[in-house]
């Protein structure tokens, strides 16, 4: 396959058939890191309000046990949220995100460990630098802790336009089916006709510069582009 | 066949296998709907396939793709498998995952004693190397606790012991898990961390023996000192498994050997992060106890008699795995 046109990640598994992950980019991920560090931040202070009692009847007591819990919290909070069947921390299952293997199965408790204990690795120097600088490199935007563990963070339910699908052909059934001029390969087949399904989904503008990649097939541009390339879609429907 | 027709004709399969799934993630499925979860799982499988190849469409090939992928999830989920395998790990498989790396084991030994002896030996020449790694404060407190007999008091108390133990977990663990990680760089942090440790307690035990005698920090330290050192060792180990297979991947790519390397390593980071949590347990209860040193000294050695028979021997011969 060349280059890539979305950031679906195939997968074949043992069935034999390919599964499509859709990963998920930084800045999803970063707002995720935050409101989980917002509930790390909120948990602490109401456990430093409920030990309160205890400070004034033993301080050292409560010392220890507040050093325990921060520490419980800094490196066992996504650790164990992410290896639990919920697959993912607060922030992400909030954002409708989830952690999976790269295979697409659910994470096993080394897997989760491994990603979370590098993620100090990732934040280096500040702010996930190396983190981020790992994800642009990598095709399924993995940072160092993702690679280690063969990990991707992924889309759970990929959000489809309910217009998509309540008119899901209207605008491909006013085209005529187009014999296109040259022979296709399967991926430009694919493309086009995930075009067609999408096409009611954007402005007119945005159908005809997409229409207009296709220029060397429709020979048009401009609406009729859009149409002709339609035309083409609908043939290949009823081809394959 | 059109995908109109695809559709109506397996509507009632699909519908089914989604209320099963539901049932399944909530736990209430039967034994028996549950037998049948396989043979659904492979014709849906199927379904996609067809809808891919045939090009059916957008909504209905999404549809299918996340029901096989929810499919695949229940499948593959991973139920703990008890405690026995734990139980495994420490009696036999650790050890072992110890010994098969023992040339990285002896290196990161090396990365550490040989600090700690140099150290020791320039400090006791020249204490100034003394401030300069201690700094005043760190002298200053060496010398209260541990450089005459008067020793501070207070240490007994349960809920003190308990706010050491504490700070002993955050710390030293910390230090472990942080070692680890940085391996990831090229094996640069576990380098840094495991030899500036080395220099730090060669500085102490140099700047003890500088002004009067180390054995009363020995004495103290007898008990905790060797499982903590070696519980970071292993942490080192952990770290530059992860940065050996950057640096040097052999014949598998760079991510298949990161992914190899993380995979062994995390499992001696365990190890290691378990010795220190017993090293916490007794620094924060044993070593503070008033006993005779003859007593806590020999109890130390034979402790850490134990520990290098344990790494040494422990799931040798008989077991296969």
């Amino acid at each position: 396959m060349e280059g890539k046109l979305d950031t679906l990640q195939k997968n074949e598994i043992a069935e034999g058939v390919d599964i499509r992950l859709r990963v998920a980019g930084p800045t999803i991920r970063a707002f995720a890191c935050l409101i989980d560090f917002v509930i790390q931040v909120v948990v602490l202070i109401i456990l430093r309000i409920a030990l309160l009692m205890l400070a004034i009847v033993s301080p050292e007591l409560y010392e220890g046990l507040i050093i325990l819990v921060m520490f419980a919290i800094w490196w066992l909070y996504t650790v164990v949220f992410e290896a639990s069947k919920l697959g993912a921390t607060l922030g992400k299952l909030m954002l409708g995100l989830r952690v999976v293997q790269s295979s697409g199965a659910p994470l096993t408790l080394q897997h989760s460990v491994i990603r979370n204990l590098l993620r100090v690795a990732d934040m280096l120097p500040v702010g996930y630098c190396i983190g981020l600088a790992s994800c642009m490199c990598t095709r399924n935007f993995q940072r160092l802790g993702d690679l280690a563990a063969d990990t991707v963070v992924i889309y759970k339910d990929p959000k489809i336009n309910p217009a998509l699908l309540k008119m899901p052909l209207l605008h491909a059934q006013q085209a005529e089916p187009l014999v296109p001029t040259s022979p296709l390969t399967r991926e430009e087949q694919e493309a086009i006709v995930k075009y067609a399904d999408r096409v009611v989904d954007w402005s007119p503008d945005r159908q005809q510069e997409l229409a207009g990649h296709a220029k060397t097939l429709t020979h048009q541009t401009g609406p009729s582009g859009v149409m002709r390339l339609l035309g083409i879609a609908k043939w290949i429907r009823s081809h394959s | 066949m059109q995908s109109n027709n695809f559709q109506e004709r397996n509507e009632e399969r699909w519908r089914e296998l989604e209320l099963l799934l539901s049932k399944l993630e909530n736990k209430s499925a039967t034994p028996s709907e549950a037998a049948k979860f396989p043979e659904l799982f492979r014709q849906i499988a199927g379904d996609l396939s067809l809808a891919q190849s045939r090009m059916y469409g957008l909504t209905l090939c999404n549809r299918l793709n996340q029901l096989v992928i929810r499919c695949y999830r229940n499948l593959h989920r991973q139920t703990i498998s008890g405690w026995h395998r734990i139980g495994d790990f420490f009696v036999r498989g650790f050890p072992q995952l110890v010994r098969e790396e023992w040339k990285l084991f002896w290196f990161c030994n090396f990365l550490f004693w040989v600090p700690v002896a140099v150290m020791w030996l320039s400090v006791k020449i020249d204490p100034r190397w003394a401030q300069a790694l201690l700094g005043p404060e760190g002298m200053m407190q060496l010398e209260m606790s541990f450089g005459s007999d008067e020793r501070m008091s207070g240490r007994d108390e349960f809920t003190e012991n308990f706010r050491m133990f504490a700070f002993y977990i955050g710390n030293n663990v910390s230090i472990d898990l942080r070692i680890f990680a940085s391996g990831v760089l090229a094996g640069v942090g576990p380098l840094f961390f495991v030899v500036f440790n080395g220099l730090h307690m060669g500085a102490a035990f140099g700047y003890l023996d500088h002004i009067d005698t180390p054995m009363r920090l020995v004495t103290w330290a007898s008990g905790h000192g060797f499982i903590e050192m070696i519980g970071m060792i292993i942490a080192g180990m952990g770290g530059f498994l992860l940065g050996m297979s950057v640096i040097r991947p052999g014949n598998r790519t760079r991510k298949e050997a990161l992914k190899r390397g993380a995979h062994r390593g995390v499992l001696l980071l365990l190890g290691a992060v378990v010795m220190t949590f017993i090293a916490a347990i007794i620094e924060g209860y044993w070593s503070p106890l008033e006993i005779h040193p003859l007593i806590k000294n020999s109890a130390g050695l034979a402790f850490a008699i134990l520990i290098c028979a344990y790494l040494a021997f422990a799931g040798k011969g008989r077991y296969e795995t």
